[in-house]
């Protein structure tokens, strides 16, 4: 059996601005033109089932037209026999108060399957598919179980599936969840990879989504898989996207990148941060990289910490747009040694503080993340035995 | 993130507070004491169980009958997942819980806190603190944490940003580390120079042992030599008494052979004897072979005779069996005969007894007809007597005596009818003497009322104008005394007249009694002669049952002898049977016994035979026994022959085999020697003596070369010890540097993460100011917390600490910088102000009524808690406060 496992469609999504700029237009109709484009694969290759992992919709409110477009591709689907499995993403959740969403419309109209986990007093389970519910379903052998979005819960969710998971069975788990891997991040939808440790060896492949790039993390048996979004969401995103494929007869698994508009992302540095200078840096910028017809173009200018950039942004960004850009953009930010990363991003937190001290310390700078993470243990450690297990862990990774 | 609702029971002031939330600005007004700061207070305490240093049961409300509080807060993530955060408090303690929309609880303190830090997105090892000082702002803070003392501000953000503890790592975990390093450092130390010695004291250990091998090689060269030559002498010594064994074996084996030989002769020599007597034995035979053949012969006839006879004795024996049967059927025969003749006489009788009981049968039923025609008579006269009687019934209850007179003879006629004539009509009489009873009682109630009025007259009033009476003048006795007199009279009359009436009633009622009797008497008259006949009846109807039943007894009767003669019939016909199958039987038996002079004729003859062939036999009797007598050993003769043969063939072959032991004890004997073999038996034990005490030599070497060899290993054992140790020793210097330069990073680290959060939040600040008031000044956050606003004056750039800021620069400036450690601590859109106006000047005042906009552009929902109006055109919300007997009244 061959799965297609894509992810955060965000079909319909809006993007910021006039909605009667052509930029506006064209934005709104990629993410279609982009599922339309997967939708085309499976088909001529002979996909069995379809796996959407969640924000197959960009807004639970959903204009009559996203709905119209969306309903079309599924169709095309359901036509070709494919099976069309998804879950709920943070854009698509249906909540308490509401008695049915638009992935219900579709779920009623025969077009897709919509995998829930069911809580009764608290308790989770994973009742089969009787044709209108359920949090598991069964094709050709394969047990797909579904998570959603579930914010902070998502730890208790994944404990109850473990616990449910026969090794002996062929088991896909589809999940709404982010990976926030080494680095801790304080947000809702993103885990860390221990918290998966319930499922692990207990099925082959974890179809994840929430995170708009395309990564594969290893647990000790285990994979997760996650797909990106196929269409930028945002402009800042850089990453590979696209989808996979899974052979479960093989267990091979296959990436193909998504057909997303083209983006082109620069960055101009400024030394003394006047007009000149910026005048001149963003010429040569054009020149070594040019315009492409129909692209996003975006240029990242960092100015000195203090320096006041007495350019009209608008102006350049039209510029690009006239060499043919859909859209131009142009990103000014204050830069200073200690506030931002060599290639321009601003720190977020703590962690990224610590790393960057610690990275330009002569000592330790190469091992960065070891050091910051025996800190933020050893700020944790209460006991002495477990302080110096964590310094002498970090003498060997580092001695290593 | 927000708050969706608050409900507060039994929470200080707020015994049962429902608020409810927008997003956007809220304002919770209310004059001081109303509950305001509470609200804030709950908040803080469910979502991160900040208590302000309060004993938590000082939140439950005095005035209150239960003994806890509860806090419950529905909210939504900036996910838009809805959470509903439950605390309790009680005397005992705080439950806590997190439920989200989809009915998924979290219980445990720490994981809530875990969650609500994730929901929050704080990112921060200590939220409380965050959310004491950066989400929510109380009073002045807004500006005066910037304000305040270098020192003051010092310990403020260096709480906040938790810079101190790369410092506090350092001094006791890493430096405990070092110390415990050096500590091990030292030890091993003193360890490897004791290894270290004693590895130099055994330095010529190996020199040693080289020579004690050697000296084991020596003694084992000497050892081996003896050892041949043990080797070769016992081989002598093996061989030679194998040899002398041998010819023992051998001499005792022949001796054996001897004894074989001569018992073998004995057994020969018998067996000749025994083959002679075979033959003589063999002689007589011939001679007398005739006359037992001739015996033989005879014998085999008179066998055959007698076996003729004894069939024929057979044949004559059953010839008189069935004379017998024969006998025994024609007896039968005629005993079935008699039974025949018997059964037939029955039938006659049986038929005559039939014929006299249809006559019987026939009286019987003539007798039964004629009592039916007396039954029938004799019904009808018992039912016209009860039909009398039933009519004498009906007349008696019309009263109709006339009708019932007619039933009596014509003298009791004429008695009844003048007793009914006698009898008056007791109704009549009954009427005369209600009328005479109704004019007693109303003559005797004329006199009552004059005897009254008399009364009342006499009182001289008159009883009838109930006044005085003017006529009478008093004399009523004159005038009333005749009137009564004259009713009295009357009343006698009447009396009289009435008792006349009763004595006719009573002898009415006397005839009347006697026509009852009378009647009564006619009716048992006719009740006994019912009686009487219906007895006549019941007895004939007996009689006619009994006629009927002989007739029925008799049919039955004739039924059974007619039944008996047909079966005597059947049993005659079967015996007539039997008879003619009797007959064909013996017939068949008579014809059997027709041989019988015949045989008796042959069996005469077959016995004189057997005496003739007797006297035959009784002639070559002799010869015939004794050939029986010889004919055994004869017999023998062929076997002892062959017998012969074998022993003779035993006895040459041990006669070969004694001649083969003994030519090979003779080659023995030539190899054996005896002197030899002595001599070689005391060589062999001086060289063992010789090789024991090699050995013992050999020993003392080994013991002290494995002694020596031990020591070897020990010395090993501490030089790979020795070379443990000091790799253990090089690492612990290594991790001490190691330690020595996270300690310097860290006594470093914090300084740095201050000035990069001091750096950044000022940047954030700088854009956000910069917005506010549409100015590009710079915003500098030096050492100790400075904040400093650099503005051009011109070309001029101008350099102003925050205490030389305006109010208004100032609130502005320090709302830039809240929003900015709010955006970078705290990614959800929240935040709380308790009374931000208090002690503000105008300037200030209207400064943060501008700014707020701004701020609140940014953010999910922004709760304000105010006594005055200063906010009240902006907000989404209010929430309106009233403190009532102590007690908080919320409108919302």
């Amino acid at each position: 059996m061959k799965v297609l496992h894509c992810s955060d469609l965000h079909l319909g999504r809006k993007v910021s601005g006039s909605i009667y700029s052509p930029y506006f237009k064209a934005r709104y109709e990629d993410y279609f033109s982009t599922f339309r484009e997967i939708v085309n694969f499976a088909v001529s290759k002979g996909i069995d089932v379809m796996m959407i992992s969640g924000d197959i919709f960009d807004k639970k409110d959903l204009s009559p037209d996203a709905l119209e477009k969306g309903e079309e591709i599924f169709k095309d689907l359901k036509v070709a026999g494919i099976k069309v499995v998804v879950i709920e993403g943070n854009h698509d959740r249906l909540f308490d108060f509401e008695n049915i969403s638009w992935l219900d419309y579709l779920k009623n109209k025969d077009y897709i399957i919509i995998l829930r986990p069911s809580v009764k007093e608290g308790k989770i389970s994973f009742e089969p598919w009787n044709g209108k519910s359920g949090g598991m379903i069964e094709f050709d052998g394969v047990k797909f179980y579904g998570i959603g979005y579930q914010g902070v819960n998502f730890p208790e969710y994944i404990e109850s599936l473990g616990q449910i998971l026969d090794q002996n069975d062929r088991n896909i788990v589809m999940i709404h969840a982010g990976i926030c891997g080494q680095k801790k991040m304080a947000l809702p939808g993103f885990l860390e990879l221990k918290d998966f440790a319930p499922l692990d060896g207990k099925c082959f492949y974890i179809a994840s989504g929430h995170a708009h790039e395309k990564s594969i993390y290893k647990l000790e048996k285990s994979k997760i898989f996650i797909p990106g979004s196929p269409e930028y969401w945002d402009l800042s995103e850089s990453d590979e996207k696209g989808f996979f494929v899974y052979d479960t007869e093989t267990e091979q698994v296959d990436f193909f990148e998504s057909k997303k508009r083209l983006k082109i992302e620069k960055t101009i540095k400024l030394q003394k941060g006047n007009v000149e200078e910026f005048e001149n840096l963003f010429s040569k910028m054009i020149e070594e990289s040019p315009v492409e017809r129909e692209c996003i173009y975006v240029v990242n200018v960092g100015i000195p910490f203090g320096a006041f950039l007495n350019v009209n942004i608008n102006e350049f960004e039209d510029k690009i747009e006239s060499m043919g850009a859909l859209k131009g953009k142009i990103n000014v930010r204050q830069f200073n040694e200690n506030l931002a990363s060599d290639d321009g991003h601003e720190y977020l937190d703590l962690y990224d503080i610590e790393n960057s001290i610690v990275s330009k310390d002569k000592n330790f700078g190469k091992n960065s993340i070891s050091v910051v993470e025996a800190i933020d243990a050893l700020k944790k450690a209460a006991l002495q035995e477990d302080a110096f297990k964590i310094i002498d862990d970090l003498f060997y990774r580092i001695t290593e | 993130m927000r708050i969706k609702s608050v409900k507060l029971d039994n929470f200080k002031s707020h015994k049962n507070s429902y608020l409810s939330f927008s997003p956007g600005l809220n304002l919770i007004i209310g004059p001081n004491g109303s509950g305001k700061s509470s609200i804030l207070q709950a908040i803080g305490f469910a979502f991160f169980g900040i208590t302000n240093r309060m004993n938590l049961s000082q939140f439950i409300t005095n005035d209150s009958n239960s003994d806890r509080s509860t806090i419950k807060i529905e909210f939504e993530g900036d996910d838009g997942v809805s959470y509903t955060l439950n605390r309790e408090i009680s005397t005992r303690g705080q439950k806590v819980s997190l439920v989200d929309d989809k009915g998924i609880i979290v219980e445990k303190v720490e994981k809530v806190n875990e969650k609500i830090r994730q929901i929050f997105q704080i990112n921060s090892d200590n939220p409380e603190e965050i959310y004491k000082n950066v989400i929510t702002a109380y009073q002045n803070d807004i500006t005066d944490i910037f304000a305040r003392t270098p020192a003051k501000r010092n310990e403020f953000f260096n709480a906040l940003f938790n810079v101190e503890i790369y410092k506090s790592i350092s001094s006791t975990h890493v430096k405990n580390y070092i110390d415990k390093l050096q500590k091990d450092l030292s030890e091993l130390n003193v360890k490897a120079q004791y290894l270290e010695s004693e590895v130099e004291r055994e330095k010529a250990l190996d020199e040693i042992i080289l020579d004690v091998k050697n000296k084991i090689g020596e003694v084992q060269k000497e050892i081996e030599e003896l050892e041949k030559q043990r080797s070769n002498m016992n081989d002598f010594i093996d061989d030679q008494t194998k040899i002398g064994d041998k010819i023992k074996t051998l001499s005792s084996e022949k001796k054996m052979y001897g004894i074989k030989i001569e018992n073998l002769q004995k057994q020969l020599e018998k067996l000749l004897k025994d083959a002679e007597e075979a033959r003589s034995a063999s002689l007589m035979l011939e001679n007398y072979l005739k006359d037992y053949n001739c015996y033989n012969e005879i014998s085999e006839k008179i066998k055959k005779t007698n076996d003729e006879i004894s069939k024929i004795v057979g044949s004559l024996n059953e010839i008189q069996n069935i004379k017998d049967r024969i006998s025994a059927k024609k007896e039968e025969r005629e005993k079935i005969i008699a039974t025949i003749e018997s059964d037939r006489k029955r039938i006659a009788e049986n038929q005559k007894a039939i014929e006299s009981q249809s006559q019987d049968m026939v009286n019987y039923s003539k007798n039964a007809n004629s009592l039916k025609s007396d039954l029938e008579r004799e019904r009808e006269s018992h039912e016209s007597i009860m039909e009398k009687l039933k009519k004498i019934k009906a007349h008696m209850e019309k009263k109709d005596y006339l009708a019932i007179s007619n039933f009596f003879n014509s003298k009791d006629k004429e008695t009844f009818e003048m007793l009914s004539d006698k009898i008056e009509d007791k109704d009549a009489l009954r009427n005369l003497v209600d009328r005479q009873n109704e004019a007693i009682a109303e003559v005797n109630s004329k006199i009552k009322e004059l005897i009254k009025a008399k009364s009342a007259l006499s009182n001289g009033i008159c009883p009838y104008l109930k006044e005085k009476c003017l006529n009478i003048k008093g004399d009523s006795a004159s005038y009333f005394d005749p009137l009564i007199k004259e009713l009295n009279d009357e009343l006698t009359n009447f009396k009289k007249e009435k008792s006349e009436i009763d004595e006719r009633i009573k002898k009415s009622a006397e005839m009347e009694s006697e026509r009852s009797k009378f009647i009564e008497k006619l009716i048992d008259e006719l009740n006994q002669e019912k009686m009487e006949a219906y007895q006549k009846l019941t007895k004939i109807e007996s009689e006619i049952d009994f006629q009927m039943k002989q007739v029925e007894t008799i049919q039955k009767r004739k039924v059974e002898l007619a039944l008996a003669n047909d079966d005597l019939n059947k049993d005659i016909s079967k015996m007539l049977g039997k008879i003619d199958l009797m007959n064909k039987e013996i017939d068949e038996l008579s014809s059997k016994i027709t041989k019988e002079n015949e045989l008796k004729q042959r069996l005469n003859f077959l016995q004189e035979e057997i005496t003739k062939d007797q006297a035959e036999m009784q002639k070559v009797k002799d010869g015939y026994e004794l050939y029986n007598q010889n004919k055994a050993s004869a017999s023998k003769l062929e076997g002892i022959n062959e017998e012969i043969e074998i022993v003779k063939n035993q006895k040459r072959d041990i006669d070969f085999k004694i001649e083969e032991i003994s030519d090979e004890i003779e080659k023995l004997k030539s190899a054996y020697r005896e002197d030899d073999l002595q001599r070689a038996k005391s060589d062999l034990i001086q060289i063992n003596e010789k090789m024991g005490s090699f050995r013992q030599k050999l020993g003392e070497l080994n013991g002290s070369l494995s002694e020596k060899l031990k020591i070897k290993t020990e010395i090993e054992e501490k030089k790979s010890q020795l070379e443990k140790i000091k790799n253990v020793l090089s690492e612990t210097s290594k991790k001490i540097s190691f330690a020595h330069d996270l300690r310097d990073l860290l006594d470093d680290m914090g300084s740095k993460v201050s000035s990069t959060y001091r750096d950044l939040i000022s940047s954030k600040a700088m854009d956000k100011y910069n917005m506010m008031t549409k100015r590009s000044d710079i915003v500098k956050w030096s050492q100790d917390y400075e904040l400093h606003l650099l503005s051009y004056a011109g070309n001029v750039l101008v350099d102003r600490d925050f205490e030389m800021l305006s109010g208004g620069e100032q609130i502005s400036l320090a709302l830039a910088m809240r929003m900015a450690m709010a955006s970078f601590f705290w990614r959800s859109g929240f935040a709380i102000f308790d009374e931000p106006t208090v002690n503000l000047d105008a300037d200030r005042r209207s400064a943060l009524s501008e700014s707020l906009p701004e701020l609140l552009e940014g953010m999910d929902q922004v709760i304000i808690v105010t006594h005055d109006d200063t906010f009240k055109e902006m907000t989404e919300k209010i929430i309106m406060l009233k403190n009532i007997d102590g007690f908080t009244i919320v409108e919302n």
